[in-house]
């Protein structure tokens, strides 16, 4: 494996993504246009908000049982710091704490 | 408070998420046997997440590019969807504007979409500072590859961070209906596969928005 393959494809990378990003863009105000797009335009962010919750959860390499109990017990507890308080420091910070101290102890 | 200030206070739920995140993907594509400077390089061009991380098997098992732009694709192809939301952030000039669709990531769509108090002309400086932090991860990350290792569970921050932008979202547009599609396309994705999770699941999101379209708000629309 040398560079330049690894600056190839990196290029690759940004650039279908870029694109992807884009397209709404290119297609500008045609889109405002159509009925479908002013609907997910307000509905999609709180669904995506969602499952990305859980794909971020996944993505820290969730195969035991014990690191989803982990993530779901930190997870209710920013939930909860986040309704008492509503601040989103106080919120992510106690869970990231929380959750740290979980995966670093021994069960 | 100054302008710069307020603007960096913003980003700072995002710099938790990023800078853990960034430092994790610099150590492990160096602890992976690729030059240290190639991870705050691939955090500068590419800007892109998860893809990233994915990056690294197949940089090291030699994927052909093809197979590489089809798994960007794939794994970001949600993103297509994400610009309708901030039309109203876009930069003028072309240079900006370029700039400014190559940081939608999901982080800055979760933010733009969640604060209620961002300045339409301050989101491009927003969407810089939050690159930084991801670049200044990477560095970091693959500096400290070949010294130490990692602190275990700090990639909490993002998950923590799209929870709190969950709650947020879902308090300024509550919604049975919405939080309902959310947990079954979460639920199915899981079911049907876990290793596509992200694909199929916001594939299942879109398919059910369409289907809730057709059938009930588009006639209301359209009535209206």
């Amino acid at each position: 494996m040398n560079n330049s393959y690894i600056y190839v494809s990196m290029l690759i990378i940004g650039l279908v993504t870029f694109i992807l990003r884009a397209t709404p863009f290119m297609l500008g105000k045609k889109l405002k246009n159509i009925d479908f797009i002013v609907y997910i335009e307000n509905k999609l962010p709180v669904i995506m908000m969602f499952i990305l919750t859980f794909y971020a959860a996944g993505l820290s390499d969730a195969h035991s049982i014990d690191v989803v109990q982990d993530q779901l017990l930190a997870l209710t507890l920013t939930v909860v710091m986040h309704f008492m308080l509503n601040n989103y420091l106080a919120s992510i910070l106690s869970g990231v704490v929380f959750y740290v101290y979980l995966a670093n102890s021994v069960n | 408070m100054n302008k710069y200030t307020s603007i960096i206070i913003q980003t700072v739920p995002i710099m938790m998420g990023y800078i853990p995140l960034g430092m994790a993907f610099g150590f492990l594509i160096t602890k992976s046997g690729i030059d240290w400077f190639i991870a705050p390089i691939f955090s500068l061009v590419a800007f892109a997440g998860a893809i990233q991380f994915l990056a690294i098997p197949m940089l090291l098992s030699g994927e052909s590019y093809l197979n590489i732009a089809m798994m960007t694709l794939l794994v970001n192809f949600r993103h297509i969807f994400y610009g309708v939301s901030l039309f109203k952030f876009v930069p003028e000039g072309i240079l900006k504007r370029v700039y400014f669709i190559f940081c939608i990531t999901d982080e800055n769509y979760s933010l733009l979409t969640s604060a209620k108090n961002i300045k339409t002309k301050d989101a491009l400086i927003l969407v810089f500072i939050n690159h930084l932090y991801w670049v200044f991860g990477a560095l970091i990350g693959a500096l400290l590859a070949g010294q130490v290792e990692a602190i275990n569970g700090l990639s909490f921050a993002l998950t923590a961070l799209f929870c709190v932008l969950f709650l947020e979202q879902y308090k300024s547009n509550p919604s049975i209906k919405l939080f309902g599609i959310a947990i079954f396309s979460t639920a199915l994705a899981s079911l049907i596969s876990p290793q596509n999770f992200i694909v199929v699941a916001s594939f299942l999101a879109m398919l059910m928005l369409f289907l809730d379209f057709t059938y009930s708000e588009g006639k209301i629309l359209k009535n209206e």
